[in-house]
């Protein structure tokens, strides 16, 4: 076999994660059946793991179901015909655009509504943002994807020790902050009116990941002065005042810091589908600090504790994403879109402000099982672990990088 | 010019020169048990079990399901071949050849209005074609469906691909040539128990035993080996008896589940596809459309 044959698709359906893939010359087509071409595989989830097949005709007679592609491009030819350096390659192609298609799913469309001026948090007074796992990955990946560029000839790279990478963990910062910015994006979609028919059961799935993620306790249990309990109320303010109407427009007071966050946590927190009058005029109760000092903010029954087991994923497609996150892609509409848009393509969405940090929650969210929660940063290696067996395993050239982040086609009829 | 079966099948028998009396006998009752399997009949059975016997089936991946069960709420011709997209294949003209042998026993078929299915007694189809096996209830016209008794795709491999080349050398037509080879593994439904016996024969051992149900059903279709069925329209969820997936993947599928419910970090990619998967699932539910894990496939069991 001829080195210079590389690796080509022969079938591909971008949307149930299914390809054939022959060693074989560029722009060829498979029923040639050339001796010296190397073998077939077929790829598919939940593994994507090459496995070689004994016939071609197997993948000649699944271009005539309806979506699959027969060749990437379609009707490629020897100039312009997708080559991979190896099946793992391919199928790792085969994955992330897999991933990448279900960012469309779901969703309501819009985003976060309300001020559309809001930015993500800043760092907490006094914090230096340190350099992370998740850091060094994308490092890494853009040194690899700066040396895939000088070459003509090389379509992919591996990129190594993805455990290794991921084992210190990421920043637990990081996903405080999308922790912030998603509250604060549930409580303005409740202010616009727009939470029940737009997101429903995003209240309820969302307190449950904050409380599972130790967020509210945490948040709850810091005192007053706490550079990071003044962040999180001065981030909070905006919406949970719009949220209960004020009698009097207030700013924010950094004495009030722990009764804004008390009251965010009690508006998210609810058990009930709308946000009645009564509801608010509790809130209001436990924003005076008349009433809030002579009775606890919160009871422990109040976090209601998430079951051992529960759905975790498929709820994140009911969290709304801040407006400035979905203006970046209007196909990335909620919380699950986005962690499927970033496993797809990382260094893109890395560069959309405030969506890391989202990401890092969902991925804290979903590796929660962490032996030894006493440790120090025991959500950051929860977020590492699931990010280490999820991230791209290959840098590809920028043609590739392309076709995984395109919308998928709408297939018209002939 | 197509074959005769039941004459293919008598001298296979005299062929394999058994040389054996009682091999022979045996070999003669476990056809004829093929033919009870295709029935759906039972070793002791008068009539078919429900749901039993051999049924045309196509395999979806579970991304596409929900698609086709809401298309079927408006069509009755929900599932589309490729075909219907895209007019300009340019696959190897195959299908051109399908067309043709087609005209052989009856009215010629157009491959934009074939769904190429398969056979299938009682396991979940072809995997590599989808995760989903749609077992069709039997259609009124069952008899006349045509089958050819592989994947026709194999018209344009070797060592039938250089035999379709020699002949060409000759002076013939690629197509003429593709055609003379098609037409050999071409039958009806009528034939289907000795085109069936043919291919299990070359499987199962000749020994005076009794072939077994599971034997004779996983010889039918297996991994990459299946009988194919030229079905002349689209169907819709309504023509479904039922959808079957393998115990392998229900297996999967419900590994991802317990690590996402129990924050055990399932993958990215593992996560999405449980995620099709259950939407596929409650799509067929609204459609009405039963679901089942095969879990001892090669055995039939009525519903």
């Amino acid at each position: 076999m001829p080195d210079d044959y590389q690796w080509h698709l022969d079938g591909w359906d971008r949307q149930a994660g299914r390809a054939f893939a022959t060693r074989r010359s560029r722009g060829a087509e498979l029923g040639e059946n050339r001796a010296d071409w190397g073998p077939t595989v077929y790829i598919a989830p939940p593994d994507f793991r090459p496995e070689q097949i004994g016939s071609t005709s197997i993948a000649l007679a699944a271009a005539r179901a309806a979506y699959f592609d027969e060749s990437v491009p379609p009707n490629a030819n020897a100039e312009n015909e997708l080559s991979f350096p190896s099946a793992d390659a391919v199928a790792e192609f085969v994955r992330r655009a897999f991933v990448g298609s279900g960012r469309n799913r779901g969703g309501g469309g819009g985003g976060g509504e309300g001020p559309t001026d809001r930015n993500p948090p800043q760092s907490p007074e006094g914090e230096r943002q340190e350099n992370d796992a998740l850091w060094s990955y994308l490092y890494d990946a853009e040194e690899l994807r700066t040396r895939l560029q000088g070459t003509r000839t090389v379509s992919a790279l591996p990129i190594p020790s993805l455990a290794q990478t991921f084992a210190h963990g990421v920043r637990e910062e990081g996903i405080e902050s999308g922790a912030l910015q998603l509250t604060a994006t549930l409580l303005e979609t409740q202010a616009s009116g727009n939470l029940d028919v737009v997101w429903p059961s995003a209240n309820t799935t969302l307190h449950r990941a904050m409380v599972e993620l130790q967020i509210w306790q945490e948040w709850l249990q810091r005192p007053d002065d706490d550079p990071r309990t003044i962040r999180n109320a001065r981030y909070l303010w905006d919406p949970v005042s719009a949220l209960i109407e004020l009698p009097v427009k207030r700013e924010f007071a950094g004495n009030n810091a722990s009764r804004v966050i008390a009251t965010a946590h009690y508006l998210c927190s609810l058990p009930f589908a709308r946000l009645l009058p009564q509801h608010v005029e509790y809130a209001r109760f436990l924003f005076n600090p008349i009433y809030s000092s002579q009775y606890p903010l919160y009871t422990y029954a109040a976090f209601g504790m998430p079951p051992d087991s529960f759905d975790r994923f498929g709820p994140m497609f009911s969290w709304p994403l801040p407006a400035y996150v979905t203006g970046k892609d209007r196909a990335v509409a909620s919380v699950g879109a986005l962690l499927m848009a970033f496993i797809a393509s990382p260094a893109r969405v890395a560069r959309w402000s405030g969506a890391t940090d989202i990401v890092l929650f969902a991925a804290a969210l979903l590796a929660s099982r962490v032996e030894d929660r006493a440790a120090p940063n025991w959500r950051g290696r929860a977020a590492a672990n699931w990010l280490a067996g999820s991230v791209p395993t290959h840098v590809f050239s920028e043609d590739i990088e392309a076709l995984i982040w395109e919308p998928e086609r709408v297939r018209e009829f002939a | 010019m197509s074959t005769d079966w039941k004459q293919e099948i008598a001298g296979e028998i005299v062929s394999l020169n058994l040389n054996d009396p009682d091999r022979e006998e045996f070999l003669r009752e476990n056809i004829e048990s093929v033919g009870h399997i295709i029935a759906g009949l039972g070793p002791d059975d008068s009539k078919p079990g429900d749901g039993a016997g051999a049924r045309v089936v196509f395999n979806m991946s579970c991304r596409h399901v929900p698609d086709f069960c809401k298309d079927s709420t408006t069509s009755p011709n929900a599932y589309k071949n490729a075909y219907k997209f895209s007019p300009s294949r340019k696959r190897i003209a195959v299908d051109e050849t399908v067309e043709r042998c087609t005209a052989l026993l009856g009215p010629s078929l157009a491959k934009e209005d074939i769904s190429f299915g398969a056979i299938e007694t009682s396991g979940t189809g072809i995997r590599f074609y989808g995760d989903m096996c749609l077992v069709l209830k039997p259609p009124p016209d069952m008899d006349q469906l045509l089958l050819i008794d592989r994947n026709s795709y194999d018209v344009a491999r070797n060592p039938i691909g250089q035999r379709v080349r020699d002949a060409v050398s000759l002076g013939v037509t690629e197509e003429q040539a593709r055609v003379v080879e098609m037409s050999r593994w071409l039958g009806s439904w009528a034939d289907l128990v000795h085109m069936l016996a043919m291919k299990i024969i070359r499987r199962l051992p000749l020994a005076a035993r009794r072939w077994t149900t599971g034997q004779v059903a996983q010889a039918v279709l297996e991994d990459e080996d299946y009988c194919e069925v030229l079905y002349p329209r689209s169907f819709n969820a309504g023509d479904l008896a039922e959808v079957r997936l393998s115990a392998a993947d229900a297996a999967a599928e419900s590994d991802i589940a317990q690590r996402e419910q129990a924050g055990e970090a399932p993958a990215a990619h593992e996560i999405a596809w449980r995620d099709q998967r259950r939407e596929a699932r409650r799509a067929l539910t609204r459609a009405g459309v039963p679901v089942r894990v095969v879990t001892t496939p090669g055995r039939i069991k009525g519903s």
